[in-house]
């Protein structure tokens, strides 16, 4: 299949693509299908899919970065996860699938002055993603997890979705049958089939340029051995936190790494009567009702994940734990106007995250977190446990407004998993790092293809964006070639 | 409490200065929890801060030292129920981190262990 195994410590290739997640993967599929001859590099390794149990420790050991625990430093820290291994993030999230509404698409072309950035086209790539990712729901039964947030917002009379994923499913299968569509199953086959190579367990320290454009890799193997790969052109897809990074690395600063945008998630857990807990499996229905500010979702809900949600309290919540097969985790979900910065720290392999909520954000999480307590009592939970330091058992609505009172949002359990815009595209060169297709300002051959280039955070699961927008870009590098 | 326990390259070792309190926090928060299953998840715990991004690592390694001093000063149980109980910013992630670490191993590892952590 390709040089999961190498030795050497040369490399030559017309185009580098770094990453191998739904930015790499789809780069690289296009470029080499156009002819190119592609080499990927990917950081982590390749696990074959079934060979990890979703959403267990053992899988943040093997795919994540750093095992999982990273962190955004700020107040509150947002914990944060970036997938590290072939396929990327595409590996190990929910699989969850949405495109971007139309405003999303207006307001990024607006701010950023993004040329050439019609919503029709960009739809047109997301009906061939969809069509080659297999974008589909759940043909049987949902899960009870989820299930239950349905009920719950019925219930309330507020609007919620059954969100598609990219799974195949047995004809009729539940939604514990799916099987992902991910990067090692869809788009990195595909660039194999045209000629791309892909180098695992290699990290790219920096980019050596020359007057501007850039020639050259300077990397590590997994055993410490360093390796180069000279090149023409260089696509960096290493994610929001990684790409910005490396650039920085090699010495491209200006508005790079200064504009981290995420949806930040405050969580809780919530208590049934009967078993509704699929570990393996996560929630496909989300409530809109006050979307795009606020969205609710299902978490993965391992019984280690379920101790570590009680663990804000767990003096007055620890005798839930052995309850965990009828528990469920819960989000609730923000559209944030805080940011954040990647800085390369001089002599530190890792770079620093910080990430500033604003009051709004703050007070936004406290809301999305009593609406949430309010959707599962509707569901009929018997006990609701917020994710808050000293945060209060909710057992009826009363309890809601203690909780409510109660809630700081810098003594809560915040996290994301939707990292966008350390780098983002437009023509507006006061607030855009990359012009319109990608390419950094500074640099005549430098590319970023990935979720950095999203001008914000969009409000909904960005993967749809991220894979048309990098689709988009490399059809234009193919065209602008001579 | 040996020099080692101070040095920044040894400190994040399960018998280093941060594996060291999280034995005593968890000793405090699942009572009942067996020592083999606790020697396992101060490993897992040391594991897991052995790997964080390299500014969290710093931190986390000027916090270990941190408990180091403080339990010089106040003892080892004062110190642990100072650390655990902290509003202060990033002084109280530390007992957070190990809390988060260690339960989520725990109870994924052994799902029917006890709220004190005793075998079911």
């Amino acid at each position: 299949m390709t040089d999961l195994v190498e030795t050497r410590s040369h490399h030559d290739c017309e185009v580098l693509v770094i990453g191998s997640g739904a930015g790499g993967a789809t780069t690289a599929a296009i470029l080499a299908e156009a002819g190119l001859d592609v080499l990927i590099v990917e950081e982590g390794p390749w696990v074959d899919q079934g060979s990890v149990v979703p959403f267990s420790l053992d899988q943040m050991d093997r795919q994540y970065r750093s095992g999982g625990v990273t962190v955004a430093l700020g107040r509150p820290s947002i914990a944060y996860t970036e997938g590290r291994c072939a396929g990327g993030g595409t590996e190990v999230n929910s699989g969850l699938y949405r495109r971007p509404p139309e405003e999303t698409l207006e307001r990024w072309r607006q701010s950023h002055a993004i040329a050439e950035f019609d919503a029709d086209e960009f739809y047109d790539i997301c009906d061939e993603v969809e069509q080659a990712i297999n974008v589909t729901t759940v043909p049987g039964e949902h899960t009870p997890a989820s299930e239950r947030l349905r009920a719950g917002a019925a219930a309330l009379g507020w609007q919620h979705d059954e969100i598609p994923r990219w799974m195949t499913y047995p004809d009729g299968g539940n939604a514990d049958e799916g099987r992902r569509q991910s990067m090692t199953r869809t788009y990195l086959p595909r660039a194999f089939a045209a000629g791309a190579r892909l180098l695992c367990e290699h990290r790219v320290d920096r980019l050596i340029a020359d007057q501007g454009r850039a020639f050259r890799a300077e990397l590590t193997a997994v055993d410490g051995r360093p390796v180069t790969v000279d090149f023409d052109d260089v696509f960096v897809c290493g994610g929001a936190i990684q790409s910005p990074a490396l650039l920085q690395r090699s010495g491209h600063r200006g508005l790079v790494g200064r504009s981290l945008a995420v949806h930040p998630t405050v969580k809780l857990s919530a208590r049934f009567d009967e078993t509704i807990n699929v570990s393996t499996d996560v929630p496909v229905h989300q409530v809109k009702e006050f979307s795009p500010d606020l969205s609710f979702g299902g978490s993965a809900s391992q019984p280690g994940l379920i101790a570590l949600a009680l663990t804000d309290n767990w003096t007055e919540m620890r005798a839930a734990v052995t309850a965990w097969p009828q528990i469920a985790v819960y989000y609730a979900a923000i559209t944030s106007q805080g940011r954040g910065r990647v800085l390369a720290l001089p002599g530190m392999r890792d770079p620093l995250v910080t990430y500033r909520l604003t009051a709004r954000d703050r007070a936004l999480l406290g809301q999305g977190l009593a609406r949430l307590a309010l959707v599962m009592l509707e569901a009929g939970a018997r006990e609701v446990y917020p994710s808050f330091r000293d945060a209060p058992i909710v057992r009826t609505r009363a309890d809601l407004a203690e909780s409510s009172a109660r809630f700081a949002a810098t003594s809560a359990s915040v996290m994301t998993v939707h990292l966008c815009s350390t780098v983002p595209m437009g023509d507006d060169r006061r607030v855009a790092a990359a012009d319109s297709f990608g390419r950094v300002h500074d640099s005549h051959n430098v590319y970023v293809n990935d979720a950095s280039l999203l001008p914000d955070a969009p409000g909904v699961n960005p993967q749809a964006s991220v894979m048309a927008v990098a689709i988009r870009n490399a059809r234009h590098f193919i065209g602008g070639r001579p | 409490m040996t020099a080692s326990s101070l040095s920044p390259a040894s400190s994040l070792s399960p018998d280093g200065a941060f594996g060291r309190f999280a034995d005593q926090l968890l000793e405090l928060e699942l009572p009942d929890l067996p020592s083999d299953r606790r020697l396992a998840t101060v490993a897992f715990v040391s594991r897991r801060a052995q790997q964080v991004p390299t500014p969290l690592r710093v931190g986390i390694i000027g916090l270990s030292i941190g408990t180091v001093v403080v339990q010089r000063v106040v003892g080892d149980a004062s110190a642990v129920r100072f650390f655990r109980q902290t509003r202060l910013p990033l002084i109280g992630e530390l007992a957070r981190m190990v809390r988060s670490l260690a339960f989520a191993y725990v109870w994924e590892t052994w799902p029917s262990t006890t709220p004190l952590g005793g075998s079911a």
